[in-house]
């Protein structure tokens, strides 16, 4: 019995050994770069590599890398663009074996925390979007906070991306 | 606007759409080709006359529709599975290294050796204010090939929602039976060290099963629930509770007694709170993530997979297709007597072009009508098969995506027919009467 379960797993294992990343907050510890058009800031929260995937698409998933490298709370609680009717936070769920994304109201980020907004976790989902976006496209996003608002620039990744090209790199 | 619109529909209807509009080639074919004809009573009478020789291609398309929605719905059902199994952990919090190793290991029942998360730690996920329930976990013991596992009473709650039989363990001499296990209330069980497989060793310590939980799903099925003390204590480390400690089980524990977990199922009621906690601890100490979210990431990965399974299920049906379309040229020469007779006596060859099409076509809307119940049939044994083997429930079952899979296969095959239909119709007439 275990035998099975152990082939199933290994199979898939096997596939997704290459992309897992061993956790851990090493995640910035690779190449480092001077641009700073990826990154935006708002007191001591950090965000980086605003990024969504190729879409023709009305509903678009945005991510990005919040790091509240300061002594006290923040809390997320959406974004707004102009190229969308509307944006909401919305976070991924599996229930009786389907997946969903489902509103978040608001999103707490304690101090010293990393929050990933990436594919199957925490999104911006943004509807009705009038502009299709192709690769190398960007926008502007505003991300709402507690404490105020910030934008920056999101990226337009190749259809399918499960990741900012630039994921990994130092700013 | 086109998009607005469909975006708009319900998905049932969608689907539906989807589902008729694969079928219109078929639908327009067989309207330009029976225009002004009745040739239903020669085609029943040539599905008597030629009866075997129809049967066998019949089958034949079934048999390859069949395999082909069943391993379509089967990728799709062990995907639900195994999503399902993974449904009452929301978070899982472990020691830093593989999401993939420790949900094996949490969700899954796999013996791995995982770094425990030390008492400290473990005491500020159990305080912490957006938690509603934490829940160590222990491995390592079996009986009789059944793995039991420490963990508290909360858990078995959460997990099983209510027991079948009994009630939940209270001492440490008192245990909790998954759905599948063999094992009944009253029954005494004595856990050895490992699988017990080899090099086993006998711990002494017996345990009397007390309740029996309902079915999750899961590997936690063939499992026996313990409390997570009595696991410390018989591999003779502190029980995680201090000196005056009046024996109730559970948390909290003492951080200083605390002897270690390979992982901690968190949860708590609202997803948002549920996304903070798994930011906050994702840190150099604990890694926490969801099993659900792993394996979205791990299905989606698989897609290549699924995609090769796709290919493969059309390209045996196109494969098939190309086979029946051989045989049915080779039929329009059996026929060719019958429909050399109908020209003689004025049929026009447009006749014996519709009456040939419809014949294939026929075949080939019975054969992928056969084919949906084989699809059934071998989902149904597939998936029974792969819950005994895995203990993860599959439910695998035919839906939209095998019915649009078939409708586009009989479409395209009735196109295809044409090409025989036009030979059958192009045949010499004195030829085929002196034959």
């Amino acid at each position: 019995m275990r035998f099975f379960i152990a082939a199933l797993f290994s199979l898939i294992a096997f596939a997704a050994f290459a992309n897992e990343e061993d956790h851990g907050h090493d995640d910035h510890a690779g190449e480092a770069h001077a641009d700073s058009e990826h990154k935006a800031t708002l007191g001591n929260v950090t965000l980086l590599h605003a990024w969504a995937a190729e879409t023709e698409g009305s509903e678009v998933f945005v991510y990005v890398e919040i790091d509240n490298e300061g002594d006290a709370p923040i809390t997320l609680l959406g974004a707004e663009a102009d190229i969308a009717g509307a944006v909401e936070l919305v976070g991924f769920q599996s229930k009786d074996g389907v997946a969903s994304y489902a509103p978040l109201p608001m999103l707490p980020i304690a101090a010293g925390a990393e929050m990933v907004l990436a594919p199957n976790a925490v999104a911006f989902r943004m509807t009705d979007v009038t502009t299709h976006l192709h690769e190398g496209d960007d926008f502007e996003i505003h991300v709402v906070f507690d404490a105020g608002e910030v934008a920056m620039m999101a990226q337009v990744e190749p259809e399918g991306a499960t990741q900012h090209s630039h994921a990994g790199h130092n700013h | 606007m086109f998009e607005t619109v469909w975006y708009a529909l319900p998905v049932l209807v969608q689907d539906m759409l989807v589902f008729l509009g694969l079928l219109v080639p078929l639908a327009v074919t067989g309207g330009i080709c029976l225009y002004g004809y009745r040739v239903w009573p020669l085609i029943r009478g040539l599905l008597r006359k030629h009866t075997a020789i129809s049967a066998t291609f019949v089958l034949l398309i079934a048999a390859a529709v069949g395999i082909s929605v069943g391993l379509i719905a089967q990728e799709r059902g062990l995907r639900e599975g195994t999503a399902r199994a993974a449904d009452k952990f929301d978070l899982i919090i472990a020691a830093p290294g593989s999401e993939i190793t420790a949900m094996l290991a949490a969700v899954y029942l796999q013996p791995t050796a995982l770094p425990l998360i030390d008492g400290a730690t473990y005491a500020k996920i159990e305080s912490h204010e957006l938690v509603d329930l934490a829940a160590p976990l222990a491995f390592g013991d079996s009986w009789e090939g059944v793995p039991v596992v420490g963990t508290t009473p909360p858990f078995v709650d959460h997990l099983s929602e209510g027991l079948r039989a009994g009630r939940v363990f209270e001492t440490m001499e008192e245990a909790v039976a998954g759905a599948n296990t063999p094992l009944q209330v009253g029954d005494v069980v004595e856990p050895v060290h490992g699988d017990g497989s080899d090099d086993f060793s006998e711990h002494g310590h017996a345990y009397t099963i007390v309740g029996k939980m309902n079915r999750t799903g899961s590997p936690w099925d063939n499992a026996i629930l313990v409390a997570v003390e009595s696991v410390w204590e018989i591999h003779a480390m502190p029980t995680g509770h201090g000196p005056d400690w009046d024996g109730t089980l559970g948390g909290p524990f003492d951080p200083s007694q605390f002897a270690g977990t390979p992982a901690v199922l968190v949860r708590a009621e609202e997803l948002w709170a549920n996304y903070s906690l798994q930011s906050e601890f994702n840190t150099s100490q604990t890694m926490a993530f969801f099993p659900g979210n792993v394996l979205a990431q791990l299905h989606a990965l698989m897609g290549d997979i699924r995609q090769v399974m796709s290919v493969l299920a059309v390209a045996t049906q196109v494969l098939v297709a190309v086979a029946v379309l051989a045989g049915l040229s080779m039929l329009s020469r059996i026929l060719a007597r019958r429909m050399a007779l109908l020209r003689a006596l004025g049929a026009p060859r447009r006749f014996v072009f519709a009456v040939t099409w419809t014949f294939a076509t026929v075949l080939i809307c019975l054969g992928a009508a056969l084919g949906i119940v084989f699809g059934v049939i071998a989902t149904a044994v597939l998936s029974m098969v792969i819950t005994a083997l895995t203990d993860i429930l599959v439910q695998a079952r035919l839906a939209w995506p095998e019915m649009h899979l078939v409708a586009g296969f009989v479409s395209a095959v009735a196109v295809l027919s044409l090409y025989p239909a036009y030979l059958a119709s192009r045949r010499s007439l004195l030829d085929d009467l002196r034959s």
